[in-house]
């Protein structure tokens, strides 16, 4: 059942898409466009050419590094951190105000910070990409704690699974939905900081590669890479999905049942 | 994926309070221990930056007296002002069109599944990756960041609405139509209270968007606000006043996520009394 | 003495058909009378919600007409409304029983303002829930709920009251308070009420006839008619031996095709069979 709604392929919609970048092609070619915004057909050229010779593909390879070793920092962090502060009040209070704090802090505004310390590399990426990524999965993971049924605990402590044993096997998995849900919006945002601080101060990456083509004002490449960036955003929204719906099968959502 | 679960997933999302930590049951003792960990951060830092005599790590006592005397002084307006209309700006633009066309995409579902691919694929693009274009179309002047943030923020605000019309119970429509209403009035008069939960939560990311874009565009390609104020602080070495941005900026934050959640609790009292009592 | 009332609701040779090609209403034919309390009774699934939406043109049927006054209907008209079984989903969380109440008369502009606070107090008042006038919907339970939603249609001032299994959803005691109060309601404001329900000993216990519907594709099994006295009360209706036959009578009836329960069914078996006497020897 759940496989045939996958299949689903929304026609209209698609059509409706392609109908758009015809749009845009024609008018673009009319001159109606400024200048500065070539045809896409041009793009696609310039992003298909990036990709075979190596130009754009390498940076790929370096923005999908920081990309994932900051987030994965950030996942394991923040999950640690946000059970423990979930389970045990004395933690909670502790962290509390820092936390609140520290938070509504945008993360792109750390980035000079860590240029200082970290000069202009990956690791400054990932610093800032982990710092960005941290905090809504961190607040999700309280919340998923915090809900979690007692009765839960309570099933397991009676068959004598406490402490670390309980917090790994019971309050981790029950949490899980929160997880998930903070997971795929830190997940966005790892993408977002990644892409910023290659923009801002990078020497690597897509970010990089768009301000460099800026610079030397060659736009097809400059729009192949902006537009790739979307592509990516959206390949990683749908790869993340997926993993939400079979990490946590259990729920309607993911069984495709109403709510 | 199926656009149901899409939804679904969205509304979780939109379940979870406001309030950056939940609550829990405030006691001298917790309020104590948090206050002491701040303040034991803050000797920490105070202690290791007199210990390293480093210029990139000023003491704290040097970052608040170059706060104290950078803000509040004509630098604030000349800094802090121009982020603050210029956010604000771009956010009214975003939140007016973005709930208007959201609402109306959600409430006829051939429409939506026309522009799904299409919504889906924009929302997903960074709005930074954005910011080369708007230089070159418009320049590095205050419209470049209006547009920019206003692009930014729409794309939550329009989803999040789109989805919040799509899941009003059918009942109610029902009930609009029993009742003899036009088109028009069961769009304002039941449409829009229903999804304002959703909407709310566009919102709100919206305006993490929006704080986050004024600063980068400000990085990028301006001459004054804070963006730029912290990168030229970091680049002309002048340490303590780039910290002293970034506190600042913190503040910032805190104050626009305090009176947003306190706008939301006023606006949405009936929604968190009805959740509250089906949890 | 039973005064033959006049017939204000036609439906004629309905059909509804779903989207999906399933026919969830092969062909009703019925009629409701000014002022009666009509009840239809079918099991689960049989679409006595579509059969409900249909005649009130929240849905097209796909075959045969409605009409109200001899006029066909083509669109949900004022004087009837729909009180749904989701009570809970109908009622508008972000305002209190008041505003829900007053909602559907804020677009008349022939009423005045006054008149219309005055119509909602009233039928606030009529369900029972003057004291609650400023809660919220989540703040009662759920029998009040409903009655909220019940008061909303009556400050309407609808001529006939639609009810989709109105009471299914609350508990024994409440439902017996509802019926009640629908009966008191119906005396109070003149108005005629169609209900629908899958509880066999409510429908004798309200109406004046009871239409039996057959499974899907459904169509119109019998129609009985219940010369119980008025008014009605819970214990004295209920034991009365009249009622007991009349529900025996229905129970045997429900769930079978058409066919099966008229021949299964003792008093129609024995009055068409008069009908051939008379016939026959006249």
């Amino acid at each position: 059942m759940a496989r045939q709604k996958l299949l689903q392929v929304n026609v209209p919609g698609i059509a409706f898409a392609i109908g758009c970048i015809i749009v845009f092609e024609i008018t673009a070619r009319l001159g109606w466009l400024t200048s500065y915004v070539p045809p896409p057909s041009i793009i696609f050229t310039a992003l298909g050419q990036g990709i075979a010779n190596g130009e754009i593909s390498s940076q790929i390879g370096a923005t999908l590094h920081s990309y994932f070793i900051g987030l994965a920092l950030a996942t394991a962090l923040a999950v640690t951190l946000g059970i423990l502060m979930g389970t045990y009040q004395p933690v909670f209070d502790a962290f509390k105000m820092i936390v609140e704090f520290m938070r509504p802090v945008p993360s792109v505004a750390m980035i000079p910070l860590a240029i200082l310390f970290l000069g202009l590399g990956p690791q400054m990426r990932i610093s800032v990409i982990t710092y960005a990524a941290f905090w809504p999965l961190l607040i999700s993971t309280l919340y998923g704690v915090r809900g979690i049924d007692p009765l839960a605990l309570d099933v397991a402590r009676n068959f004598g699974i406490t402490g670390v044993h309980a917090l790994w096997r019971v309050t981790l998995p029950s949490a899980l939905t929160g997880i998930m849900t903070g997971f795929r919006v830190s997940a966005t945002i790892a993408l977002v900081v990644t892409i910023t601080t290659e923009l801002v101060a990078g020497n690597s990456g897509i970010g990089f590669y768009i301000s460099q083509m800026e610079q030397a004002n060659r736009l097809p490449p400059m729009y192949a890479a902006i537009i790739l960036t979307g592509i990516l955003g959206f390949l990683l929204n749908a790869l993340f999905f997926q993993l939400d719906r079979r990490i946590v099968f259990w729920t309607p959502a993911a069984q495709d049942k109403p709510a | 994926m199926s656009i149901s679960t899409r939804a679904i997933a969205s509304q979780r999302q939109a379940d979870l309070p406001a309030a950056s930590i939940p609550q829990s049951t405030r006691t001298a003792k917790g309020t104590a221990l948090s206050i002491s960990t701040v303040v034991i951060a803050l000797l920490a830092w105070e202690l290791i930056a007199r210990h390293m005599h480093s210029v990139y790590v000023p003491s704290v006592t040097q970052i608040a007296i170059t706060f104290w005397h950078e803000w509040f002084s004509p630098t604030f307006k000349e800094q802090a002002i121009p982020s603050l209309y210029r956010m604000f700006f771009g956010y009214i633009i975003a939140a007016v069109c973005g709930i208007a066309l959201g609402v109306i995409i959600g409430s006829y579902r051939f429409m939506f599944r026309l522009l799904d691919p299409v919504l889906q694929y924009l929302r997903a693009t960074p709005p930074t990756a954005i910011i080369p274009v708007g230089i070159l179309l418009i320049g590095i002047g205050d419209w470049m960041k209006i547009l920019v943030i206003a692009f930014g923020a729409f794309w939550p605000i329009l989803i999040n609405s789109a989805d919040g019309a799509r899941l009003v119970p059918r009942e109610r429509l029902d009930t609009a139509k029993i009742f003899g209403l036009t088109s028009f009035e069961t769009l304002i008069r039941v449409i829009v209270p229903s999804a304002l939960p959703q909407i709310a939560a566009g919102l709100r990311t919206g305006l993490a968007i929006a704080f986050i874009l004024i600063v980068v565009s400000e990085m990028i390609g301006s001459t004054n606000g804070l963006g730029y104020y912290i990168l030229q602080a970091q680049r002309t070495f002048a340490i303590p006043e780039m910290y002293g941005g970034v506190v600042l900026l913190a503040i910032l934050g805190f104050l626009l996520n305090t009176v947003f959640v306190f706008g939301e609790s006023k606006v949405l009292a009936w929604h968190y009394g009805q959740t509250a009592r089906t949890r | 003495m039973i005064v033959e009332r006049e017939v204000i609701l036609e439906v004629a040779a309905l059909q509804k058909r779903y989207a999906n090609g399933t026919l969830a209403i092969q062909e009703i034919t019925m009629d409701v009378r000014k002022g009666e309390f009509a009840s239809i009774i079918g099991p689960s699934g049989a679409g006595k919600t579509t059969l409900l939406k249909t005649i009130c043109s929240l849905l097209a049927p796909t075959d045969g007409y409605v009409s109200l006054h001899g006029k066909k209907i083509e669109e949900p008209p004022p004087e009837m409304i729909l009180v749904f079984q989701d009570y809970a989903r109908s009622l508008f969380p972000w305002l209190t029983v008041m505003g829900n109440v007053i909602f559907p008369l804020k677009k008349r502009s022939d009423v005045s303002k006054t008149e219309k606070e005055s119509l909602c107090r009233e039928a606030i008042k009529a369900v029972g829930l003057e004291r609650f006038a400023n809660y919220y919907p989540w703040q009662l339970s759920g029998g009040m709920q409903q009655r909220v939603a019940i008061a909303r249609a009556i400050a309407f001032r609808p001529e006939i009251l639609l009810l989709d299994e109105p009471f299914a959803s609350v508990d024994a005691l409440t439902r017996a308070d509802l019926e009640d109060l629908t009966l008191q309601l119906r005396s109070d404001f003149d108005i005629t009420m169609l209900l629908v329900t899958h509880d066999i000993d409510e429908a004798v216990y309200l109406s004046d006839r009871v239409f039996v519907l057959s499974p899907p594709p459904s169509v119109l099994v019998a129609e009985i008619p219940v010369p119980l006295p008025q008014p009605r009360e819970q214990i004295r209706t209920r034991s009365d031996q009249k009622f007991l036959e009349l529900r025996n009578r229905i129970h045997g009836m429900i769930g079978k095709p058409k066919e099966q329960a008229l021949a299964e069914d003792e008093e129609h078996v024995l009055a068409t069979a008069a009908l051939e006497l008379n016939k026959t020897t006249s």
